[in-house]
């Protein structure tokens, strides 16, 4: 019997641009609320100072918790590395956050220092054991971002003015954002850091009374493994997906240097013209691709939480593609666990595959009779190439309740609040 | 590839012509220009018939631009003169240009692709030592494989369309084969295949090999296998696990039902391994010919030189198929047919080496039997077209001749009245028949086309269709190849039906089931080879799930 049960859920959703930032309140029979801020993030900003706009949330969410929360940050949750989900972690806006001293400090399992070591050590030719499988994938991990650096720099628009403004936009949310990641280590430490993985238990349920909370994603490579083992039986795919990467990163410099140092090299003949300036721009189209592949696997590192508090459910998914959902969809429990969530905060700021048919299905199943499921999202058109994905758009305005960031006026106070009844 | 401790080389004819700096030719510009670096390194002079790199060391083949502009330049007319030498006739790449451009560097990236957009091959260089760099345009099959799927666009160029899902395969397959096949029909390379320690030509006319390493397991493991794992150390990622994983699948008749081999790449996979254990057959028959030169032993020479007759031969069956296929919506039970029907045309008698009974019993095994629809023009048929109000001349290369014999023969030859209908190639051929005559035939190609809404499919299978709004507008592909004969008489029409929304139900339920209605092919190869390297495959029946 809970003595002080949880009586509502507020979930504000900021308007960051294009980001996340999310701040979720529990609030109980009596007492101070406990709050949970998921991610902190902005890119894709108009304004001329994007870090004012972010000092000013951070501010706000700092009165909130001081009003409202005993001046107590119970939790923060860094759902992945990329710049719209932590870039806000620096400067003043990231000092604001880190005095609030959150108590746990939730990330996903591809960011634990020690794992950062082992992503150092060289890949063996032919990895035997669980360690050196994580090692060689957060190696991977590591030479994409790398891949990144040097993707931004050969932007131009040589290369398509298109081309180089999308690479620009994804490279830049890609960069390894080293003052963002330190502080979260920082914190981690100060508090009670966790790295987590589908299925571990989150310290975030000793902070919040009466809230269960599942870890849904991401997968580690045992669990990839053993789903990628139903579906193939070459093991080489795996290994080879490595493979490419370190031999990309390897092969990709800020300032790349000529490959035939000594050879003779002429001004393109007027004959080869029309061919140089299309080959331009197909290595523009080739590097795009690669920046979108690495986005999409950053993404993929995403934490997936479910709370489950008083019957009522709320999902969050970060930016989590198909590739991540795909464990938690196998296993029979986690399907049983999505199915009628009451609040979904859609993934991947509303893209094509961070929210798959089957996760669909499940979710917008609600309780006969008890109205629509919420649904908060947080996006900016014409940013990414692929969202929001105008289908399911149409069925989050058809078919739930939902709320939209875009088009909510910054600063900070107007943050649309989204409010579950227990 | 290697031999012994260095880099294997072999000198092949090319069509002789004289050269442009580039080289820059008739049919193929290379063009030196890497887009990483912005750099253009100095066009290639290549004067005379004299190999300028015949004694190279390695360091200089590796480490010079010019040989390899000259390399890819021989690799990719070899390979075009290997199409021109089956078909008997000029063929054209797809796009508005005589000259197909082949960027040697392209950049600094691990990929290699063919791109109609731009009229070009793109090679590029990766590797994890930059002093030591792996260039795709050096490996023979790489190079072969991109011009293949030049080649075959322009022969076929709506095999990119989604019109069925062993036409997707089919494009990375075929290109895979004739890669595979032109490597073997190099002898230098068989010879380092069945003989690692072989060291040169003395030693090989001198010696021998014994008949237990002649048997189809054998020259599988030595010759098929022993180069798959050659190329994946040359090449490693996707290129090199695909080539062995394509020799190394276990036949089973059951194997394109599996969900697995519904994905495009492994598709073609199947159809590659079909055709890679025909050619072990066949090059097994032409052993078992040979006689024993001591007991147990037979001429190494002899089985290496066989070993690449057998190739080039499959490889000419193969090329010559295309020519009997559909336009559109190929099976790889029709291009089995197609083949079979293609050679005993040009070779009616089998023997000795039985090509076609190779190639129809290694596709049999692997579940692929020819297709039980007949092509060809009967008497009775024959009887009922009208060829009167057409000119023999023109229908020899004139579109709208052909056009005006297929409207004049609308119902004979079972057109679909309300498709968009356009001959989109005439073709004059001349091959030379094994009895010495030759044969002269006229290859036409039509396409049809229907657009329906999606509410229309969707009303028709009682099914809705997923992602997509009921206006949008959903192609459908059907078409024909007819081919004349020397009396300018049609004796074969290969066709594929644009599907119909009452009486083919089934197919268009397959074509929803395998997501071949949602267009997009433009910039396919440069993605699909990405794709493959880049990415993690998705578990079974996740591959629907996006919006």
């Amino acid at each position: 019997m809970v003595t002080n049960p949880v009586v509502a859920v507020e979930v504000r959703a900021y308007n960051v641009g294009f980001g996340d930032c999310l701040l979720v309140l529990f609030e109980y029979a009596s007492g101070p609320k406990r709050a949970v801020l998921i991610d902190f993030g902005s890119t894709g900003r108009s304004s001329k100072s994007p870090e004012k706009a972010m000092e000013k949330i951070a501010t706000e969410i700092q009165k909130i918790v001081q009003e409202q929360c005993g001046g107590v940050l119970h939790g923060l949750v860094a759902t992945h590395r990329h710049k719209d989900h932590i870039g806000g972690f620096i400067g003043t806006a990231g000092q604001i956050i880190e005095a609030l001293q959150p108590k746990v400090v939730t990330q996903p399992w591809t960011e634990h220092p020690d794992a950062a070591k082992d992503a150092k050590a060289a890949p063996s030719e032919e990895p035997k054991s669980i360690r050196a499988m994580r090692g060689n994938y957060l190696r991977s991990l590591e030479q994409m971002r790398g891949f990144c650096v040097a993707a931004l720099g050969q932007a131009n628009n040589r290369v398509g003015v298109v081309n180089a403004s999308k690479i620009r936009f994804l490279a830049d949310t890609n960069l390894p954002n080293k003052e963002a990641v330190d502080r979260l280590q920082r914190m981690a430490k100060a508090g009670k850091g966790e790295f987590v993985r589908a299925g571990a238990k989150s310290k975030l349920e000793g902070q919040l009374p009466g809230v269960k909370v599942h870890v849904l994603g991401p997968p580690d490579l045992t669990q990839t493994d053993s789903i990628l083992k139903q579906k193939s039986s070459d093991k080489d795919e795996f290994w080879q997906f490595l493979e490419f990467w370190s031999l990309l990163q390897a092969g990709s410099n800020a300032v790349p240097a000529p490959v035939f140092a000594k050879a003779k090299t002429v001004r393109p003949p007027r004959t080869a013209q029309w061919f140089v300036n299309r080959a331009n721009r197909q290595y523009g189209n080739q590097l795009l691709s690669i920046v979108r592949i690495l986005d999409k696997a950053l993404n993929n590192t995403s934490v997936i939480l479910l709370f489950e508090v008083g019957g009522k459910k709320l999902l969050f998914s970060g930016d989590a593609q198909l590739e991540n959902w795909m464990y938690a969809l196998s296993q029979p429990e986690y399907r049983e666990l999505v199915q009628g969530v009451d609040l979904y905060k859609v993934g991947h700021h509303g893209s094509g595959n961070a929210t798959p048919k089957s996760l669909w299905k499940l979710i917008h199943q609600g309780p006969d009779g008890e109205g629509k499921l919420k649904t908060v999202l947080s996006t900016m058109k014409g940013k990414h190439h692929e969202v929001p994905q105008p289908l399911l758009m149409d069925a989050l305005q058809a078919e739930t309740e939902l709320t939209n960031t875009e088009g909510v006026r910054s600063p900070a106070l107007s943050a649309p609040v989204v409010r579950i009844q227990i | 590839m290697l031999a012994g401790d260095r880099i294997l080389t072999a000198n092949v004819p090319v069509p002789v012509e004289n050269l442009e700096p580039g080289p820059r030719g008739y049919r193929v510009h290379v063009i030196d220009y890497d887009s990483s670096t912005q750099t253009m390194y100095a066009p290639q002079v290549i004067a005379g018939a004299e190999d300028p790199f015949a004694k190279a060391s390695d360091a200089v083949l590796l480490g010079n631009p010019g040989f390899h502009a000259q390399n890819v330049y021989a690799i990719v007319m070899r390979t075009l003169a290997a199409f021109e030498f089956a078909l008997g006739r000029r063929v054209s790449w797809a796009f508005e240009s005589h000259q197909l451009q082949v960027a040697p560097h392209a950049f600094s990236l691990a990929n290699a692709y063919y791109s109609r957009y731009d009229q070009a091959l793109f090679f590029g260089y990766f590797g994890d030592d930059p002093k030591r760099p792996v260039f795709t345009c050096l490996s023979h099959d790489v190079v072969a494989h991109e011009t293949t799927h030049a080649l075959l666009d322009g022969l076929r160029s709506r095999y990119m369309d989604p019109s069925s899902i062993d036409q997707m395969a089919f494009h990375e397959g075929f290109a895979d084969v004739i890669a595979l096949l032109s490597v073997f029909s190099l002898e230098e390379v068989v010879e380092v295949l069945l003989d690692p320690t072989s060291d040169g030509e003395a030693k090989r006319a001198a010696g021998m090999i014994s008949l237990d390493r002649v048997t189809t397991e054998a020259l599988y493991e030595s010759a098929l296998l022993g180069l798959g794992e050659q190329m994946g150390q040359a090449i490693p990622g996707a290129r090199g696990n695909a080539l062995r994983r394509s020799v190394a699948l276990e036949p089973r008749t059951t194997i394109l039902e599996e969900a697995e081999f519904r994905e495009e790449h492994r598709r073609g996979e199947v159809f590659v391994a079909a055709m890679m254990r025909s050619f072990v057959e066949v090059w097994r028959h032409r052993i078992e010919q040979l006689g024993e030169v001591q007991k147990g032993r037979v001429n190494l020479g002899r089985v290496v030189e066989d070993g690449a007759k057998a190739a080039k031969h499959l490889m000419t069956m193969s090329i010559r198929a295309l020519d009997y296929c559909p336009p559109t919506a190929l099976t790889f039970s029709q291009y089995l047919s197609a083949m079979l029907e293609a050679d005993a045309q040009i070779q009616p008698d089998d023997r000795p080496y039985a090509y076609r009974e190779a190639v129809r019993s290694a596709f049999v095994q692997y579940g692929i039997v020819p297709d039980t629809t007949s092509w060809r023009i009967g008497a009775a048929q024959d009887g009922r077209l009208r060829y009167g109000r057409v000119h023999f001349e023109s229908m020899q290369r004139d579109e709208d001749e052909v056009f005006r014999f297929i409207w004049e023969n609308r119902t004979e030859l079972k057109l679909n009245l309300e498709a968009y209908t356009k001959v989109i190639s005439v073709r004059p051929c001349i091959r030379q028949s094994t009895d010495g005559f030759i044969l002269r035939e006229t290859v036409a190609e039509y396409v049809q086309i229907v657009n329906v809404t999606v509410a229309e499919l969707s009303a028709a299978l009682g099914h809705p269709i997923p992602d997509r709004r009921d206006e949008d507008q959903i192609r459908l592909y059907g078409g024909g190849t007819l081919i004349f004969n020397e009396f300018g008489r049609l004796k074969h029409h290969a066709q594929n039906p644009v599907p119909d929304l009452q009486h083919n139900k089934d197919l268009l339920m397959k074509l929803l089931d395998w997501g071949l209605f949602d267009g997009a092919t433009s910039g396919r190869f440069s993605q699909m080879h990405l794709k493959r390297a880049a990415t993690l495959p998705l578990a079974d029946g996740m591959e629907d799930q996006g919006w």
